[in-house]
């Protein structure tokens, strides 16, 4: 492209469509877009000049909002953040670019997919809200960035397998409300969340939520880190109590441990 | 009149429509809300997430800066969990900007807004990332609200106190039958079906697309939608809003939004709120603007930048926009159409949507008789965790 400043490329968007009275479809649109344009763009282009039944979702369009959500060539990805110039691949005489919706959520419609159920799972796991000031550095402060996107969901090959497993974002809410709550019955409460047959045990350690976050929040990082607090009282290494710690459904004897605290 | 048990329905849910099913649903009126995308997918997604102080307003629109204050206190105990409550700084940079600082100071004063003039080292204490080349800097309490999930609290809470909210629900025909309207035809996106809601009273809270759903109503609304670029850089370089003290104009404000700082704004009118360009020489002008009040702005990559349309109440078209009053209005187009069971209200800002939609319900109530008086001052939102998709059956 030579004329890259205001040229426009020809685009071949291929979008694996849903409906519910029709099922999965594929549908290829042509857009000419601009190398700055957003898959975002791309989408209302199509949706106000083509296909108004196209339905996706957006709101913020800077990244604040965990909306926009879809899989760009296979990948998990906010549409907002997602330039031509990034994420189209030439071909001869153009680009083309695939979307799909999110895996393992329900999709309601084309790239809608529901996201009331992590909602739900986050306040399960007592995940706190985003606060700027706590969020100051490091994989668990930083999970107040979490934009509750579902990508890391869509990401995690065990929430693929098993509709019981919270997924990365609610474990990683979970830590987030323990070290909050310090030692109270909340603590006791989130490790529970995450101490269970379907918790932090069954990740595989995979690490794609870590790689496909968006926002950086690392929830991996925070797994590892409640099996690591979990572990410490049943070895007799904890240094400090958690009253009601020993509330875990895997039966496994803590009663006299603690909670360890890691605080670099 | 009677509600006759059909619910009102609301056009829209961005910050005006959402706040009005709340309103309308805690006075204990059924309420359905018809939004053609996602809550919150038009203006008010893409808004400058500044919860007012009414620093902002207080030289040339003393009216708005008080509204802005009231409910500014008002949304700090309502919905905490959807601000960041950073404070902000009203930022001289020369000497023609120390010619507003009295006025300014003024302004707050009468507005009842408190500020204090900070000393030098505690502004640069406070906001290391300062031009330190200001000449004073005034702390008000702006502060930054998350748009979309205050939508959804607002959703949530109405929910909860029974109202229908449907997303992607695209409203296509306003019913009339003897200059009155009776009910709305939405398309569902997700179906396709084509569905009729009758109802004794539809709101139209459609924010820039609100004289299109006047205009299937057979009414008018001089609606002008009059867009502004946003530039989100890639680093959060404030903790306080971050204003420059002057008359409010291009570029004179950086709001900081979890991990970015979003510089604004420009505006200009537009015919149509769909498919808003965002002007290359409008994104570098944020930039340079930008860069002024916080130098760093120049070396941080820009993560993205977005238009949106404020809905702007026509009338005096000055000025490309900014002399348009921000205060809301309502229609009642009984009135102003002769058409019955119909109102609209436009304009309007975020930070005072409550307000404008307790005049709204009072409104409402009004026409349909119906003595429910407003309880959104006093009642705390939901958690925006516990909005709902619902789809129409």
């Amino acid at each position: 492209m030579t004329e890259a400043a205001h040229a426009r490329w020809p685009i071949q968007v291929e979008i694996l469509r849903y409906k519910p009275d029709r099922g999965r479809f594929l549908q290829t649109f042509q857009v000419l877009m601009e190398p700055e344009s957003t898959v975002l763009d791309v989408l209302e282009e199509i949706q106000v000049h083509q296909d108004p039944t196209l339905a996706y979702r957006h709101s913020c369009h800077h990244a604040s909002c965990g909306t926009c959500g879809v899989k760009v060539n296979g990948r998990e990805r906010l549409c907002c953040l997602s330039r031509m110039d990034e994420v189209a691949r030439p071909t001869t005489g153009g680009y083309t670019l695939r979307l799909e919706p999110l895996d393992n959520l329900e999709v309601l419609s084309d790239l809608v997919v529901n996201p009331t159920p992590l909602y739900t799972t986050m306040e399960k796991a007592g995940a706190p809200y985003h606060r700027y000031e706590e969020a100051a550095g490091g994989p668990v402060e930083a999970f107040p960035d979490c934009i509750e996107c579902s990508i890391c969901l869509s990401a995690c090959p065990v929430v693929a397998t098993s509709t019981r497993y919270p997924g990365p974002a609610p474990l990683a809410g979970s830590l987030a409300a323990l070290l909050q709550a310090g030692d109270g019955a909340a603590a006791a409460e989130a490790l529970a969340f995450a101490d269970s047959e379907h918790g932090v045990w069954r990740c595989h350690m995979a690490f794609e939520c870590t790689e496909a976050c968006p926002m950086g929040v690392r929830p991996a990082e925070a797994i590892m880190q409640l099996r690591h607090t979990l572990t410490l009282p049943r070895l007799g290494l904890a240094r400090r109590k958690i009253p009601g710690a020993a509330a875990s459904p895997t039966g496994g004897s803590h009663a006299e441990g603690g909670i360890h605290r890691d605080r670099s | 009149m009677s509600t006759s048990g059909e619910a009102i329905i609301v056009i829209g849910a961005g910050s005006t429509g959402a706040a009005v099913a709340h309103d309308l649903a805690l006075r204990g009126l059924p309420v359905v809300v018809l939004e053609r995308g996602e809550p919150a997918s038009g203006t008010t997604g893409r808004n400058h997430a500044l919860l007012h102080s009414g620093g902002r307003y207080v030289v040339k629109d003393l009216e708005s800066a008080l509204e802005c204050r009231v409910e500014n206190e008002l949304l700090h105990r309502l919905a905490p969990e959807v601000l960041e409550r950073n404070g902000g700084l009203f930022v001289a940079l020369d000497e023609e900007d120390m010619a507003y600082r009295d006025a300014f100071l003024a302004g707050c004063q009468e507005a009842g807004i408190p500020y204090r003039e900070l000393s030098r080292e505690e502004a640069l204490r406070r906001e290391p990332g300062l031009n330190p080349a200001f000449k004073t800097a005034i702390e008000v309490p702006d502060g930054v609200f998350d748009p979309y999930r205050l939508v959804l609290a607002w959703l949530a809470t109405a929910q909860a106190n029974g109202a229908r909210v449907y997303p992607y629900t695209w409203v296509e025909e306003v019913e009339r039958k003897n200059g009155r309207v009776v009910g709305v035809w939405a398309r569902h996106v997700h179906t396709g079906r084509r569905l009729f809601w009758e109802s004794p009273m539809v709101v139209n809270a459609a924010g820039p697309w609100a004289g299109r759903i006047a205009e299937l109503a057979g009414a008018h609304v001089p609606i002008r939608p009059s867009p502004g670029v946003i530039v989100a850089v890639d680093a959060r370089l404030n903790h306080m809003v971050v204003n420059r003290l002057r008359k409010p104009g291009d570029g004179d404000i950086i709001v900081p939004q979890r991990r970015t700082s979003l510089i604004g704004t420009t505006s200009w009118i537009a015919d149509s709120p769909d498919r808003l360009p965002v002007p290359a020489d409008h994104i570098e002008k944020m930039i340079v603007e930008g860069a002024r009040l916080l130098p760093a702005v120049a070396r941080v990559p820009v993560k993205a930048a977005l238009s949106s349309a404020r809905p702007l109440v026509a009338g005096n078209l000055e000025g490309e926009g900014r002399e348009i009053s921000r205060t809301f209005q309502t229609f009642d187009h009984e009135v102003t159409d002769r058409v019955a069971n119909f109102v609209t209200i436009a304009g309007g800002k975020t930070t005072t949507s409550r307000a404008m939609a307790e005049t709204l319900g009072d409104l409402v109530c009004r026409k349909l008789g119906i003595d429910a008086p407003c309880r959104t001052r006093e009642t705390p939102l939901h958690s925006y965790r516990r909005y709902r998709v619902e789809l129409p059956a």
